[in-house]
């Protein structure tokens, strides 16, 4: 979701994604250099969950982020945009996962996250193409 | 719904902006609105109504 800084809340929304993505590079980085070092189930669990972390609070920042626009027009889009992106995902990721049955190559669960951020954007350039 | 906004801003010269500002939205609201593309919720249609000095019927009418 790619906001102009127009408002309090929709600043408030970028600074903390960006806080969020920073830390996200910063524990991928952990990860992949730690994860090697260790063979306790429990030390490799935690370090692999901790990209997934950022990542999971990017939702919540989503989530904050209607709790705090006041606009109900902009407001009323976002949640369009995210259940449009949804769909999309759902229904993509259902697709490629029958898909894989015919010798489509298997894909982590991690990209559908990847794929609803994605999302997002195609539902955005779609709107602006149909100018709605 | 239809409304008069454009008219009433003409009225009044106001853009877009102005009445964005006085009813603490963005323009892009006043802008869907204005065109039809956004209903307001019922309190945003009393501070417009509020704003203009109308009621609401006065400015939204149905299709």
């Amino acid at each position: 979701m790619a906001f102009f800084c127009e408002n309090a809340a929709e600043r408030r929304y970028n600074l903390r994604i960006g806080i969020a993505m920073g830390l996200y590079v910063v524990l991928l980085a952990v990860e992949h250099r730690f994860i090697g070092r260790t063979g306790e189930p429990a030390i490799r669990y935690l370090l692999a969950a901790l990209p997934a972390l950022p990542v999971m609070a990017c939702f919540l920042i989503m989530a904050q982020y209607l709790r705090e626009e006041t606009d109900e027009y902009l407001r009323a889009r976002i949640v369009q945009q995210c259940l449009l992106g949804t769909g999309l995902t759902l229904g993509a990721a259902t697709l490629w996962g029958f898909l894989e049955d015919a010798g489509l190559p298997h894909l982590p669960m991690w990209w559908v996250a990847i794929a609803w951020f994605c999302s997002l954007g195609v539902v955005a350039a779609g709107r602006r193409a149909l100018g709605r | 719904m239809k409304n008069r906004l454009k008219v009433l801003r003409a009225e009044r010269d106001w853009s877009q902006a102005d009445l964005a500002e006085r009813l603490q939205v963005s323009r892009q609201s006043v802008n869907a609105i204005e065109t039809g593309k956004y209903d307001p919720s019922l309190p945003l249609a009393f501070r417009i109504a509020g704003v203009f000095g109308l009621a609401i019927e006065q400015i939204f009418s149905e299709d």
